[in-house]
């Protein structure tokens, strides 16, 4: 088959099979997030609101990172110019348009920061709090030693984050967040509204276009997810950085959306749609790509860690030091033999890559362990300053995940309807077709 | 307009890889054609023996150095890491280039290495050389050196494990294997072409000795394909450990400005910059002195000032986050040295830095540029010397300002320093010349694999 | 061909290796390569200039098992490296690198990356050629003139003779019928050159021969000997050193030791508590120990006291140690002049300070010199702990050794008479404690409680104290019985003594 055989038949678009999907997914949305909300604010006793708006951020940042991912998949293809990827290229641009909209979805995440009643920025409600623990000192009158350390630790703590102010305030996080979803918004419409040109036009115009302005989009994402990685995640621990902490995200973000578009391909194959532009050599390139991720994402995370463990500076090591309390030690471990052991040891196979089925078992996987990754970067910080950090996994951050999975894959449904499932006249829909893996 | 439309239209469609009309034998005769010529150009002595002059230069300083003891070097408390590391972790960062061309971009399926990755593998094994003698050197008694493998002693010692200094010594020897191997394997099919056409009994002795009885065996390309395949996916988190590695030796410690998580990254992409760098300050001269502009095109310097941007734009997304975390952190140290790294005693190795690796490479982002050979000659020279400033500015700048300040001190080079700098740069070139005299600059057999009539059924498309 | 074989009468008809067919394009080559495959032959091949894609299926190549035996070999460096690592730096010699656990597995897994990665690649590389059957310098077809184009151009399939199929004739036959441009048969060479003899043998007794020298070193390793050791590094075993107190002509001022930068002081030697490292508090000694005070550290100080004080003090503390002895004996033969040492539990020293005491010892006083070189802070103390508590010891512990021997055995015996506590039950004022008062009896009668007398002389004393029951006197409190003492025939002579004394 190649490119002129193609059309905006059947076989290519969606048809009512994205109606189905999307009133599924939302449903699962409006249900599970309801639910959670629920279960935290009725059932979960005192800390439970805070409890639910910690979930929510993990939630949230899981599609968030998905979308990110296939924006970088999308605008990357247009800078180096790649084939082999056109035939799954509009399933990552369809992806990276519903960033805007999961946009939408962190509006509530303004409640958590604006209102004394729910922290989970912890500098955003700093002054708020430290009253509280002057008042207790005081009124104890000469201090034990404990209380001693305890007192400097919190004046070191207060005098950081006063330090930070001119960045870590509320004002200008909100600001610097709506920044970062213009950027996305524009950037989004830009690639794909270019692409769907590029599927009727006569030219290659909208394709010159594209790579045109891929260079600098490049720089712009790479900058505003950095930041945006900083605000929504890193600095839930105020106190605690890492330079390589942008990287880190990126590198879940990618692999996670490699395994969506997996997941996202074969759910259309099984229902009878791209069955003929998308073929084994397509897939062992994304699964090539899930291995290659994989391998950096460990690089990643062991470089983080070897360094802060190596040199054994205690204002970074509290980041592993809490994940190594007993309450989080069983996800750590987890977390280095899912995230990295298995699928590396699993995807190393040729064989695995090129059978669709497996490789889709290992697609759910690993969106499965990049929940599990962002759970584990957020969620420590629920329970910290109590002694035992629990871990407090329930059906709340359960329902919260498949909830805005959901909205996702609503989403994205809802934005499949409208144009073919495939580049229709992308000028290197041919050579995409043809190739094949050494 | 109907060029620049041209121009836009490459944007999607390139160039073809091979130039000219050329075919299979062509191409061998092209690529031979060098090593067979009775004499080599004129420009060739000329490099060649001021590389052997420098090369001498080299052997008069190692052996002083050895002779009267590392005292001769600038190196002092509280900068014990001067030159030495900084020649090394700049040589080791120009051996980056050979294996990411040869590695990475063929799992890329970017068909455009063929032209070039001969050329940068030799650099890398030539730069790797450069690299590791310094740390040799540096110990002061080299016949000892064998202490810092793991190998049973009078002693009863064993080296320390916990040490990067220690993984320095595993990933370099295993980079310069490794690349080895990969090299010399990619050459045997090449060794059997020369072989093959040799006149003289000594050519043919020599070059079928290291051809190994090659004879183009499918059965035998089958399994060499794998293995290079092979080669080259084992080759590329191998390049990503190696100057990660490199950078485990500073971002281990607690020295501000060396303790940041973003080194290893930081310091592979450095490295690519710079490797890139090199392969273009040595391809332009060499495809005009050799006849080879039709192999290595206007196309693949193009490419390799793009791959030179865009590294030049990681290396430079660091610098900003090292600043941006040296302030968030909050911590006094880390915030002071990176502010005495842009208005201290050296600012002016940090803003040769950053003009030679971020501002400069931005010219690329003209296509006029790219496509200009002088332009982008004297650019790959800059990114050179700035990454070079680099690593002294890492080292140098965090190390003269001691946590005790009663020991800041200002470190100087001494002049063996400078001279085994450059008396290194005479070692490479030496090297590099007579691999450019004696064997197969292009990969023949790739080259030919990326003609259109290589693959069956070609007239069909 | 067949006129060849006239030209060489001598050997028999040469040996076939097979055909060779040449080719001008790919596609020429991969439609004959699927015919051959077809016609069933097994021993046969492409040979081309370069890998041509698709091929292989051509060709019916079976996928390589390289890549399970890369995986393998580096499965196997990854374990090496964990085990080397463990076993160097965690079991066989083990020690402290700024508090890293010995077996610190973060810290190994750069090692462990590159070992898996060198086992790997130089499996992928040599298992390659090996299974390629390379390096094989020879090769019939490599003859052949028109095969050098093989790596050049042109593109062959060669067929073996050995193969089943092989038909000189036929075979020739079929592959002219595949469009082949030239067809060539390939000979073995009439003659080879002959490897040495028994060159097997050779390089297996070499390779033996290469473990000996090991083998040697491994015998001796960790091994005691009395002869001189091998210096391999002579300059690193035997290096010249500084010693303190030294001369040197490196430095300007002609002295090893260097002084402090001036201006500075050394960590820890700042010394800011003055009770503590001068036993001064202001200008006035410090009057306490200012540190608690316990056994171990009254131990410590007895073992320091018995090493740096005694040789003058004694052990006693009271001046008669063996120095004193011996300088005595110096100047009472006139050979010297010597000032005693001074007896620690005279009054003026129990009443010194103790911080007196250790300025004493840190600097020295009169002809005593002083001791902080030998004894850090913390030891200066603890003997002053322990000169207080002996001091005081002596002071109440009566006269010593040296004065008991200059001593009348009476007024030993005197000693001897509260010491023993005789003096608890024994008046020797006649009145009654307990026991019969004792002055004025030596040398007399004394009355026995059965009613007999006994004279109250040496043997009845003696007798009395060893088995006080065995003649019971009168003249103490009506029952009472004396319990034995431990006392000895020295002593006992002595208490006779001084009972004479007793009116």
């Amino acid at each position: 088959m190649t490119s002129h055989d193609l059309q905006l038949g059947g076989d290519n678009q969606a048809g009512d099979v994205a109606p189905r999907v999307a009133r599924v997914g939302f449903a699962l949305g409006v249900i599970g997030i309801a639910a959670a909300a629920g279960l935290g604010y009725l059932t979960d006793g005192e800390d439970g609101p805070t409890h639910f708006w910690f979930a929510y951020l993990v939630g949230f940042a899981f599609i968030l990172t998905i979308g990110m991912g296939a924006m970088f998949f999308t605008i990357i293809q247009h800078l180096v110019n790649a084939h082999w990827s056109v035939t799954v290229r509009r399933l990552a641009e369809v992806t990276m348009r519903t960033v805007p909209m999961i946009g939408l979805l962190g509006l509530p995440l303004l409640y958590p920061l604006l209102s004394h009643d729910v922290t989970i920025w912890q500098w955003a409600d700093a002054g708020h709090h430290e009253v509280a623990a002057d008042h207790g000192a005081a009124a104890g009158g000469a201090l034990s030693d404990e209380a001693l350390a305890h007192k400097l630790e919190s004046e070191l703590h207060h005098s950081l984050v006063e330090h930070k102010g001119g960045f870590l305030n509320t004002n200008f996080f909100i600001a610097r967040l709506a920044g970062y979803f213009l950027i996305w918004w524009l950037l989004a419409r830009f690639f794909f509204r270019k692409s769907v040109e590029q599927d009727t036009a006569d030219g290659i115009e909208p394709t010159l276009r594209m790579k045109k302005f891929s260079a600098p989009s490049v720089i712009l994402f790479a900058l505003t997810l950095s930041f945006a990685a900083f605000d929504l995640l890193m600095s839930l621990d105020e106190t605690w950085f890492s330079t390589i902490f942008g990287v880190y995200i990126f590198s879940g973000a990618f692999l996670s959306s490699v395994a969506w578009l997996v997941v996202m391909a074969k759910y259309l194959q099984r229902k009878g749609r791209l069955t003929e532009v998308i073929h084994d050599e397509h897939y062992h390139d994304l699964g090539k790509w899930m291995f290659a991720f994989t391998f950096f994402w460990g690089y990643i995370a062991f470089s983080q860690f070897m360094l802060i463990w190596y040199a054994n500076i205690p204002e970074e090591t509290h980041f592993y030091a809490w994940r190594i309390l007993p309450a989080w030690h069983g996800w750590s471990w987890f977390l280095l033999i899912g995230h990295f052991i298995i699928p590396f040891g699993g995807l190393l196979s040729r064989h695995v890559k090129r059978n669709t089925n497996v490789l889709l078992g290992w697609a759910v996987y690993i969106l499965c362990m990049h929940w599990i990754d962002l759970y584990w970067i957020v969620m420590p910080n629920f329970h910290r300053g109590e002694v035992d950090f629990a871990n407090p996994f329930s059906a709340v951050e359960v329902l919260l995940a498949i909830g805005m999975f959901g909205i996702l894959v609503g989403l994205v449904a809802k934005r499949l309807g409208g144009q073919s499932l495939v580049a229709l006249r992308d000028p290197l829909l041919g050579k995409s077709l043809g190739f094949k893996n050494l | 307009m109907a060029d620049s439309s041209a121009i836009t239209h490459e944007a999607v469609f390139p160039p073809a890889l091979v130039q000219g009309k050329n075919d299979f034998h062509s191409i061998t005769e092209t690529v031979c054609g060098v090593l067979e010529a009775p004499k080599p150009p004129k420009s060739w002595y000329m490099i060649f023996g001021t590389a052997v002059a420098l090369l001498g230069v080299l052997g008069a300083m190692i052996v002083y150095l050895i002779a009267t003891g590392v005292g001769v070097w600038g190196n002092n408390q509280p900068v014990a890491w001067g030159w030495p590391i900084v020649n090394f972790v700049f040589w080791v960062g120009i051996g980056h280039a050979g294996t990411l061309i040869s590695a990475v971009l063929f799992l890329f399926r970017q068909d455009w290495r063929t032209g070039i990755n001969r050329f940068s593998e030799a650099m890398t094994i030539f730069a790797v050389i450069c690299a590791g003698m310094f740390p040799a050197i540096h110990v002061g008694r080299i016949w000892v050196i064998w202490w810092v493998f793991p190998l049973p002693n009078q002693m009863s010692m064993w080296p320390n494990f916990r040490s990067p200094l220690l993984w320095d010594v595993f990933a370099v020897s295993t980079y310069f294997s490794v690349s080895l191997l990969f090299w010399y394997m990619g050459l045997v099919p090449d060794l059997a072409t020369v072989r093959d056409r040799a006149k003289t009994k000594a050519r043919r002795f020599w070059y079928g000795l290291f051809a190994l009885g090659w004879n183009g065996s499918n059965r035998q390309w089958h399994r060499y394909e794998r293995a290079y395949l092979l080669l080259a996916a084992l080759a590329t988190p191998l390049v990503l450990s190696v100057h990660s590695v490199v950078s485990f030796d500073f971002a281990t410690s607690q020295l501000p400005g060396w303790h940041t998580t973003i080194f290893p990254p930081y310091f592979v992409a450095g490295a690519i910059f710079s490797g890139f760098a090199m392969v273009l300050t040595l391809s332009i001269p060499a495809r005009k002195i050799f006849g080879l502009e039709e192999l290595i095109t206007m196309r693949h310097i193009d490419n390799m000032c793009k791959v030179i941007m865009a590294t030049g734009m990681m290396v430079g997304y660091a610098y900003a986050m090292e600043f941006f975390m040296a302030w968030y952190s909050g911590n006094e140290y880390e915030g002071f040295a990176f502010i005495n790294r842009a208005f201290g005693p050296y600012w002016w190795a940090y803003w040769i830095m950053v003009s030679c690796n971020v501002l400069s490479p931005q010219i690329f982002w003209s296509k006029k540029m790219r496509n200009n050979l002088t332009v982008v000659f004297i650019m790959s020279i800059f990114v050179n010397i700035g990454m070079w400033f680099e690593r002294f500015v890492i080292t140098v700048t965090s190390l003269n300002r001691d946590f005790l300040p009663s020991s800041w001190h200002y470190f100087s080079p001494t002049w063996v320093d400078v001279l085994t700098l450059l008396g290194s740069f005479g070692l490479f070139f030496t090297f590099f010349m007579l691999f450019c005299r004696y064997l197969p600059q292009v990969a023949i057999s790739e080259v030919k694999n990326v003609l259109p009539e290589a693959h069956p059924h070609h007239e069909d498309h | 061909m067949s006129h060849d074989m006239s030209n060489v009468p001598s050997s028999s008809e040469p040996e076939m290796y097979g055909l060779m067919a040449e080719f001008h394009d790919v596609n020429t080559l991969c439609a004959a390569a699927s015919k051959v495959r077809e016609a069933g032959y097994r021993h046969w091949d492409c040979h081309t200039p370069f890998p041509v894609h698709g091929l292989d299926d051509h060709m019916g190549i079976k996928f390589t098992k390289l890549p399970w035996i890369v995986l393998f070999m580096g499965l196997l460096g990854l374990g090496s490296a964990i085990l080397m690592q463990w076993w160097m730096n965690a079991y066989d010699y083990p020690y402290d690198i700024s508090g890293k656990p010995v077996w610190s597995i973060p810290a190994n897994v750069p090692v462990m990356f590159e070992l898996t990665v060198l086992f790997s690649a130089f499996t992928a590389f040599f298992a390659m050629w090996i299974m390629n059957g390379l390096p094989r310098w020879y090769n019939p077809l490599l003859r052949k003139e028109r095969f050098a184009r093989a790596t050049d151009d042109r593109f062959f399939i060669s067929i073996e003779a050995k193969d089943g199929l092989y038909n000189e004739a036929d075979t020739t036959a079929f592959l002219q019928g595949l469009g082949a441009d030239h067809i060539e048969s390939v000979e073995e060479p009439a003659e080879r050159t002959k490897l040495p003899s028994n060159l097997k043998g050779k390089l297996i007794v070499a390779a033996c021969l290469l473990f000996v020298p090991p083998a040697m070193v491994y015998n001796s390793y960790g091994k005691t000997t009395t002869k001189t050791r091998v210096h391999l590094v002579p300059d690193m075993d035997m290096q010249p050193r500084f010693r303190a107190q030294g001369a040197s002509a490196f430095f300007a001022d002609g002295r090893m030791s260097r002084q402090p930068v001036e201006g500075t002081v050394a960590q820890g030697e700042l010394n800011l508590d003055t009770a503590w490292h001068q036993g001064k508090d202001g200008a006035d000694y410090v009057q306490k120990i200012p540190s608690v005070v316990d056994e171990a550290m009254l131990d410590r100080g007895r073992q320091r006291f018995g090493i740096y004080c005694a040789p003058c003090h004694g052990h006693d503390g009271r001046g008669q140690g063996t120095v004193h002895k011996r300088a005595s004996l110096l100047t009472d033969q006139g050979h010297a002049q010597w000032v005693p040492p001074t007896d620690l539990s005279a009054k003026r020293i129990l009443e010194q300070p103790a911080g007196m005491i250790y300025e004493t010892i840190a600097q020295g006083r009169n002809n005593m010199p002083a001791y902080a070189v030998q004894m850090p802070v913390a030891d200066r103390w603890a003997v002053v702990a322990y000169t207080q508590a002996l001091g005081l010891a002596q002071a109440t512990a009566g006269p010593s050794e040296e004065e008991l021997n200059t001593m009348t055995p009476a007024q030993r015996g005197e000693i001897l008479f509260k010491d023993k506590t005789c003096n608890a039950c024994h008046s020797i004022d006649g009145s009654v404690i307990l026991g019969p008062p004792l002055n004025g009896r030596f040398g007399k009668d004394a009355s026995l409680a059965d009613g007999t007398t006994v004279l109250f002389d040496d043997a009845y004393v003696i007798e009395s104290i060893k088995d006080p029951n065995a003649k019971m006197a009168t003249g103490g409190l009506p029952g009472m019985v004396m319990a034995p003492l431990p006392t000895s025939d020295e002593e006992i002579a002595d208490l006779i003594e001084y009972m004479k004394t007793l009116k």
